[in-house]
C-alpha cells in the first residue's frame, strides 16, 4: 500500500472533481499574492523563530561546557526543545535557501534506517579529535552527526557527557545555529525578491505558478510523509510488533509534540490570512465544502492527537493507544487524498517526489 | 543551486531538434500503436530477466567451483561473474515501479541496504546496537540458535527455506536482508574496511575452506553461500515466467490498456530515476559521507549498478535493449509516441537521457581508475562529490523531462490500477 501510493499520487482521477469546477483555476495575480502572502507571514518568522532559538541553544551548551551541573543540563535541554519546535514548525518547507547545501538533511537526518548517527558519532566521540569541533570540518562533515538527532543523542543520553562530548553537542549547537541563520537571513535577501519577482519570469522561477507549486507542495507532501515515517513506522503491524524506538525524538520524548507542531504549521499554510489563502482558492473554485472539510480535519486532528495520553513510544505499545494512532493515521490518509483532490482542483502538478521509488 | 529550466537548455533542444528532422518527421509518420509500445516494452522486460537468470547461472558455476576448490583464482572469478550478472538486472530496475508483480519480488533479490550483521562476522566498527534493527549482530553463521525478544529462532540448518521464510525481514525489518544479490555479495567480498579511501571488501577465501578455516564456521558459511545462490536462481526463474506469454506481469500490464500501460512504463522510469537512485542511491550517500551507504557497498560496483539503471530508464523510453550475448531487441518506442505528440518534448528527454549516461561514464571511468563510489562521496573530496553530484543532477533533470511527457502524452490524469481506491480511501485502509 505504501509503495502503491506513490503511483497515485501522480494519477489521481480527476473526473469526479471537474465536474464540480465552476470557474478557470485561479489566476496567476491571484497566486502571486498568496506567495507573498505565505513566504512573509509564514515562511520567514518561522525560520526567524528557528534562528533565535538555535542561537540561545548555542549559549546554553556554551554554559554547560564551561560549568556542568544539572541546571545547565536541564537549560540545554530546554533550550534544545525550543529549537525543535521551530524546526518541526518549519520542516514542511523542503525548497529554497533549506536546500542548499544540503541544510534540510543537515539540521535533520532522520529516520537513519541504518544506524549510522550511532555509529558515526561513537567514532567521533572515541577519536576525541580537537579538530572535529571547528566550523570547517562541520561545513563538511556526514549530514549525520551535524544535526538535531545527534545533539539530542548527546543532551538526553544516560550517560554522562564526557567534557570532548560536550564540545561536540556545543560545535553540533553552533552548526545548527549558523545554518539557520543563514537560512532566515536568504530567505529575506534572496527568495524572497525572487518570489516578489515570478511574475515578470526569471532563471528562478517561470512564473507565479511554478512558485505556488512549491508552497502546495509543502502543503500537501509532508502529510503523507509524516504518516508513513513519524506514525505508520513505529505503531508498525500490532500493537505487540510495535517498534516504539523507531519514533522520531523519542530520546527526548517529544515525538507526539513534532507532529502536533507539523500539523498546526501545514494548517496555517492552508488557512493564510484574512486576505488570501489556499481555503479562499478553493471556496472561489466552488468548492466550498471541500474547503471546509480540509480546514476540519486538520482541527479534529490536531484534538485526536491531544488526547493521546502517554508518549508516542509508550503509545505504540498500548492497546488502547495503538487504535487511537491507528485511527488517526487513517484521518491523516483521508486528509491527504483530500488535499490531492484540491491541488486537482486548482490545477496545481505535485510531479515526481523525492520519496517516489522508496 | 536547484535547476532551473533556462536558455541553455531550450537551445540545446532546438539543436537536436534541426539535427534530426529528417529522421524525425520519418518516424513521427509511422507513430506505433500503444499496443505495440507496451508489446516491445515486455519483450524487452522479458529479455533482460532472461540474461539475468543466465548470467546468475554462470555465477552459481563459479561459486561451485569455488566451493570445490577454494583458491584465490576460483574466488576472484566468482567474483567477476557477480559483477556480470549485475549488468543486465540492474537494467531491469526500470520495470521495478508501477509493475506491482516486479514491485513485490524485489525485495527477495536486491533488497539494499542491509545489516550484514545478521549474516556473518562484522568488524567492531560496525557497533553492536541499533534503534531499528534487534538481529543488528545476530550473526547466523556463527549462531545455531537465536533468542531474541521472546522468539527463539532454530538455523541449525542454513537452507533456502530458512534464509527466505524465516531470516529475511525478520522482525519487519528491511535491513536483515538475507536473500539476494547483496547478501551474496557481502559473503564473497566481506565488509569493505577501507573506508573512504580505495579498495573493496576482502574476505579471505580460506573463510571457506573447510582445512584451513578462517572467520570460523567455514562450513555454515558454503551452506549459505550455496543456500543465497540457488534462490535468487529460482526467483530469477520466477521473474523471467512471468514476462512470458501469459505470465502475471505481462498480463497485469496488458491488462491497464494502452493509457495505464504507458504511466506505468513511465512511472517506472521518473520513480526510479529521482527518488530511488538520484536520491536514495546516491545523494544520500553524498550527504553521509560513509563508506556502507553505496549500492553495491561490498564489491565497489556502485558505479557500473548506477550505470546500468540509467541506461535501464533509457531502454524504456527508446524501445531498445542490447543483451549480453550483444544481439539487439529493437521495437515500437515511447519515444516514437511522445515524437508524435510533442517533438520538442521527445528531443529534450532524450537529450537528457544521453546526458545522464555521460554524467554516469564519468563516475565509471573514476571508480575504474582507482577511485570508486566510496571514495567519491567521501569527506574532503570536492572534485569526486562534484562527479557524483553531476549524476544527481543529470537524473533530477531528466525527470523533470518525463513529467512533461506524461503531460504530453495527456496521461497526468490517467488512473493506474488499483488507484480506485482513492475513490474510496476507507477500504485502502481497511488492507
Amino acid at each position: 500500500m505504501y509503495k502503491r501510493s506513490v503511483v497515485l499520487s501522480l494519477f489521481l482521477p480527476a473526473a469526479l472533481l471537474l465536474s464540480q469546477s465552476v470557474s478557470a483555476a485561479p489566476e496567476a495575480g491571484q497566486w502571486q499574492t498568496l506567495n507573498v502572502q505565505l513566504s512573509q507571514q509564514h515562511v520567514l518568522p518561522r525560520y526567524q523563530s528557528l534562528a533565535s532559538s538555535s542561537e540561545q541553544l548555542k549559549l546554553a551548551t556554551a554554559s554547560l561546557c564551561q560549568q556542568p551541573g544539572e541546571a545547565q543540563l536541564n537549560a540545554s535541554r530546554s533550550a534544545f526543545h525550543q529549537t525543535m519546535d521551530a524546526w518541526q514548525g518549519i520542516q514542511h518547507i523542503q525548497f529554497g535557501p533549506v536546500e542548499f547545501l544540503m541544510r534540510n538533511f543537515s539540521l535533520q537526518f532522520w529516520p537513519d534506517k541504518k544506524n549510522l548517527t550511532s555509529k558515526q558519532l561513537n567514532a567521533l566521540l572515541s577519536a576525541e579529535d580537537e579538530n572535529s569541533l571547528n566550523a570547517d570540518y562541520f561545513r563538511g562533515a556526514s549530514i549525520a552527526v551535524k544535526g538535531l538527532p545527534a545533539l539530542e543523542r548527546l543532551l538526553f543520553s544516560d550517560k554522562p557527557l564526557s567534557p570532548y562530548g560536550c564540545q561536540l553537542a556545543h560545535a553540533i549547537a553552533t552548526n545548527v545555529n549558523l545554518m539557520s541563520d543563514e537560512i532566515a537571513q536568504e530567505w529575506a535577501s534572496q527568495q524572497l525578491p525572487r518570489i516578489n519577482s515570478a511574475p515578470d519570469g526569471s532563471d528562478y522561477y517561470e512564473d507565479s505558478i511554478e512558485a505556488s507549486t512549491e508552497l502546495m507542495k509543502a502543503l500537501v507532501e509532508p502529510v503523507e510523509v509524516i504518516r508513513d515515517l513519524k506514525l505508520l513506522r513505529p505503531l508498525h503491524k500490532s500493537a505487540q510488533k510495535a517498534k516504539p524506538r523507531r519514533s522520531e525524538s523519542w530520546r527526548s520524548e517529544r515525538s507526539l509534540r513534532n507532529i502536533r507542531i507539523n500539523l498546526a504549521a501545514l494548517a496555517e499554510l492552508y488557512r493564510g490570512s484574512d486576505t488570501s489563502s489556499v481555503k479562499a482558492l478553493l471556496q472561489a473554485e466552488g468548492q466550498g465544502a471541500l474547503a471546509q472539510t480540509i480546514d476540519s480535519h486538520f482541527s479534529e486532528l490536531d484534538q485526536q492527537l491531544a488526547a493521546i495520553e502517554k508518549p508516542l513510544f509508550d503509545a505504540v505499545k498500548d492497546p488502547k493507544g495503538h487504535q487511537q494512532l491507528r485511527a488517526i493515521s487513517d484521518q491523516m490518509k483521508i486528509l491527504h487524498v483530500e488535499l490531492e483532490q484540491a491541488m486537482q482542483v486548482l490545477e496545481i502538478q505535485l510531479g515526481f517526489n523525492s520519496r517516489d521509488g522508496d | 543551486m536547484k535547476f532551473r529550466a533556462t536558455l541553455l537548455s531550450l537551445a540545446i533542444g532546438t539543436t537536436m531538434l534541426t539535427g534530426c528532422a529528417d529522421q524525425m518527421q520519418k518516424e513521427q509518420a509511422a507513430a506505433p500503436t500503444a499496443d505495440a509500445v507496451l508489446g516491445n516494452y515486455a519483450d524487452i522486460a522479458l529479455a533482460t530477466y532472461e540474461d539475468s537468470l543466465t548470467t546468475a547461472q554462470t555465477l552459481q558455476s563459479t561459486i561451485d567451483r569455488l566451493l570445490a576448490n577454494p583458491t584465490d583464482a576460483n574466488l576472484n572469478a566468482a567474483k567477476t561473474a557477480w559483477k556480470a550478472a549485475r549488468a543486465p538486472y540492474q537494467q531491469s530496475e526500470a520495470y521495478r515501479f508501477g509493475n506491482a508483480v516486479v514491485d513485490d519480488w524485489e525485495g527477495r533479490v536486491n533488497a539494499w541496504p542491509l545489516d550484514e550483521g545478521l549474516i556473518d562476522y562484522v568488524d567492531n566498527g560496525y557497533g553492536t546496537e541499533s534503534d531499528e534493527n534487534p538481529y543488528y549482530t545476530a550473526n547466523i553463521v556463527a549462531n545455531k540458535t537465536l533468542k531474541l525478544g521472546g522468539v527463539t529462532v532454530d538455523a541449525t540448518a542454513i537452507n533456502k527455506k530458512l534464509l527466505a521464510e524465516t531470516l529475511h525481514e525478520i522482525d519487519d525489518v528491511e535491513a536483515n536482508v538475507a536473500t539476494g544479490y547483496h547478501a551474496i555479495e557481502f559473503l564473497l567480498w566481506g565488509q569493505d574496511l577501507n573506508g573512504t579511501n580505495p579498495g573493496a571488501g576482502n574476505r579471505p577465501v580460506t573463510d571457506f575452506d573447510l582445512n584451513n578455516c578462517t572467520g570460523g564456521n567455514c562450513d555454515r558459511r558454503r551452506d549459505y553461500l550455496s543456500a543465497a545462490t540457488e534462490l535468487l536462481i529460482d526467483d530469477l526463474q520466477e521473474m523471467v515466467d512471468n514476462w512470458k506469454t501469459n505470465g502475471a506481469a505481462r498480463t497485469d500490464l496488458m491488462a491497464k490498456g494502452p493509457q495505464g500501460g504507458l504511466s506505468t512504463m513511465l512511472t517506472g522510469m521518473g520513480s526510479l530515476a529521482y527518488g530511488e537512485l538520484a536520491g536514495e542511491r546516491t545523494k544520500l550517500g553524498l550527504m553521509l559521507h560513509d563508506p556502507e551507504e553505496e549500492h553495491d557497498c561490498f564489491s565497489d560496483n556502485t558505479h557500473w549498478s548506477h550505470f546500468y539503471d540509467a541506461k535501464g530508464i533509457k531502454n524504456v523510453y527508446l524501445g531498445e535493449y542490447t543483451r549480453v550475448d550483444g544481439s539487439m531487441i529493437k521495437g515500437p518506442s515511447l519515444s516514437a509516441l511522445v515524437q508524435a505528440a510533442a517533438p520538442a518534448v521527445d528531443a529534450e528527454l532524450r537529450g537528457k537521457l544521453e546526458k545522464t549516461e555521460a554524467a554516469m561514464q564519468v563516475m565509471a571511468d573514476t571508480a575504474e581508475a582507482g577511485n570508486p563510489f566510496d571514495v567519491l562521496i567521501g569527506e574532503n573530496n570536492p572534485e569526486g562529490n562534484q562527479i557524483v553530484q553531476n549524476a544527481v543532477d543529470a537524473l533530477t533533470d531528466e525527470t523533470k523531462s518525463i513529467e512533461q511527457a506524461i503531460v504530453a502524452l495527456k496521461l497526468d490524469n490517467i488512473e493506474l490500477e488499483g488507484s480506485d481506491s482513492l475513490d474510496n480511501p476507507a477500504s485502502v485502509m481497511a488492507e
